[in-house]
């Protein structure tokens, strides 16, 4: 009886193994597309500042947009993740739009996304409205310096 | 050092439970390192639950030469008399008490995992997802199906790290017990769980801010909506901000949950009354194990949830564990030293 009161011990060493080793193997599905989302970001600036780079530059937030949505598909609850896709999605939008061309073609998709991820953005944040689109968090990946003036 | 792997397991104990209350207090820990804390503990508790029992079943006088002198012969069967109590008393902390509690936090944790798997449906809740799902539908190019599977993942996780927080609370309340029956020496394990406790107390007065939280009961299901449900529980307005830890229970686990929880800490207190009709030092014991109950129970029921109170948890059981053990008896194991 005693050799199986060692039962009584071994329940939560079991259950501590198996959280630690989900916690550490469990990968954290995060990490790959927000470092790719920010170095789209990067690259986009970097197109920004070169005179030529109009059209890398919009290829480059499309790609960022695209690993935010991939990010938010692996937390889809994260309030932050929303107010960047927002911003990232009405910048889209205001760069083609001086490229009559994309204009046409994209027909205010990006906005529509840049709105319906806003009004999710204020629902997690306890705000159930539509939010200002604003470029200006110093902190938040998403944002770009504006473009000098010639 | 007389009894070298004992003396490293009460080292190691003392250590891990004043860095553990102090990670948890006082930095934001990541989940691969609170794995590593996790899986740290669980080796250390296996450690000593195999030690108590290779000491006290399976431990042989090992081969005896007839040339050693009979006074030797007989110091090294004292010595190991020695060691098979240390064993054999550690064992004690398998008991009763012990197979109560853990086997309600068990149960308390297979409760919970049942509601994650079917969680309650809830319209504001199913309104968000209902949104998310359209944008990902529309934007997300064909790849619509993995965020339901992200959030399974991040639900998971979550539940990774609070069923390994109830198995390190389980863990630590029998180190405690197991150190205080094997030795006199484990008195230094309560004092470090102690140490670990007031370090917890004062982080958490100083992080936490004291609630008058009002009791009306809130309109949940009996079973909650599952640990992790907080995440959109509070920004969808289903419950208000800045709640105790037992109110986020309440609403995470529903009434049932809420029970389950309570059932180790009662049954803890009503070992502490047995004891305090025992003799003046065990009634110390007891008073002082029913003041950590008390503590703790006023930091769940009143005062701001905070990742400290992981913390005071883990050391206040560690402390009820040292304070329920009543007796430490000796066994004599009568060795055959004459043939």
């Amino acid at each position: 009886m005693r050799r199986l009161a060692l039962l009584i011990i071994l329940v939560p060493v079991f259950i501590c193994d198996l959280a630690g080793f989900s916690l550490i193997l469990l990968r954290d599905p995060l990490a790959d597309s927000t470092y790719l989302y920010e170095q789209s970001v990067l690259r986009a600036v970097q197109s920004r500042e070169n005179p030529a780079g109009g059209t890398a530059e919009i290829k480059a937030l499309n790609e960022a947009k695209a690993y935010l949505l991939a990010a938010l598909q692996s937390d889809p609850l994260n309030e932050f993740y929303w107010a960047r896709l927002s911003r990232l999605a009405a910048m889209i939008e205001t760069r083609q739009s001086g490229d009559d061309q994309k204009a046409h073609k994209i027909a205010g998709k990006d906005l529509r996304l840049s709105a319906e991820a806003a009004r999710i953005e204020g629902i997690l944040r306890g705000q159930s409205r539509f939010l200002p689109v604003a470029v200006d968090s110093a902190q938040d990946g998403a944002s770009i310096p504006a473009k000098a003036a010639p | 050092m007389k009894y070298p792997f004992f003396s490293l397991l009460l080292s190691l104990y003392s250590t891990f439970i004043i860095a553990t209350c102090c990670f948890f207090s006082l930095i934001d820990i990541g989940p691969v390192f609170l794995g590593f804390i996790y899986l740290g503990w669980s080796v250390l508790t296996l450690m000593a639950a195999l030690w108590a029992y290779e000491r006290a079943y399976y431990y042989t006088q090992g081969r005896r030469n007839p040339a050693q002198e009979l006074s030797h012969r007989l110091i090294s069967s004292m010595d190991r008399l020695k060691t098979y109590n240390l064993g054999f008393r550690g064992l004690k902390a398998l008991n009763r008490v012990s197979a109560l509690v853990m086997g309600m936090g068990l149960v308390y944790g297979l409760f919970v995992f049942a509601v994650l798997l079917h969680p309650p449906a809830n319209d504001a809740y199913s309104a968000l997802m209902a949104g998310i799902e359209g944008v990902f539908t529309q934007y997300a190019g064909g790849q619509e199906e993995d965020w339901r599977q992200g959030l399974q993942i991040h639900k998971f996780q979550n539940f990774a790290q609070n069923a390994g927080q109830i198995g390190l609370i389980g863990m630590v309340f029998w180190l405690g017990q197991f150190f205080l029956f094997s030795s006199e020496s484990g008195r230094i394990a309560l004092w470090a769980s102690s140490l670990a406790f007031a370090v917890s107390i004062l982080a958490l007065s100083v992080h936490g801010a004291a609630l008058m939280p009002s009791y009306a009961l809130p309109i949940a299901p009996w079973h909650g909506y599952g640990w992790g449900a907080m995440a959109w529980l509070v920004p969808l307005g289903e419950v208000p901000q800045n709640l105790t830890p037992f109110q986020i229970r309440l609403y995470e686990t529903g009434h049932i949950g809420v029970v389950l929880a309570y059932i180790p800490p009662f049954i803890i207190l009503l070992a502490l009354l047995r004891n305090l009709m025992e003799r003046a030092m065990v009634r110390v014991m007891a008073g002082y194990g029913v003041a950590v109950l008390v503590i703790l129970a006023y930091a769940d029921l009143c005062m701001s949830a905070d990742p400290g109170h992981a913390a005071l948890n883990i050391a206040g059981f560690s402390v009820l564990g040292s304070c329920i053990v009543r007796d430490r008896v000796s066994m004599r194991r009568i060795y055959r030293i004459y043939n």
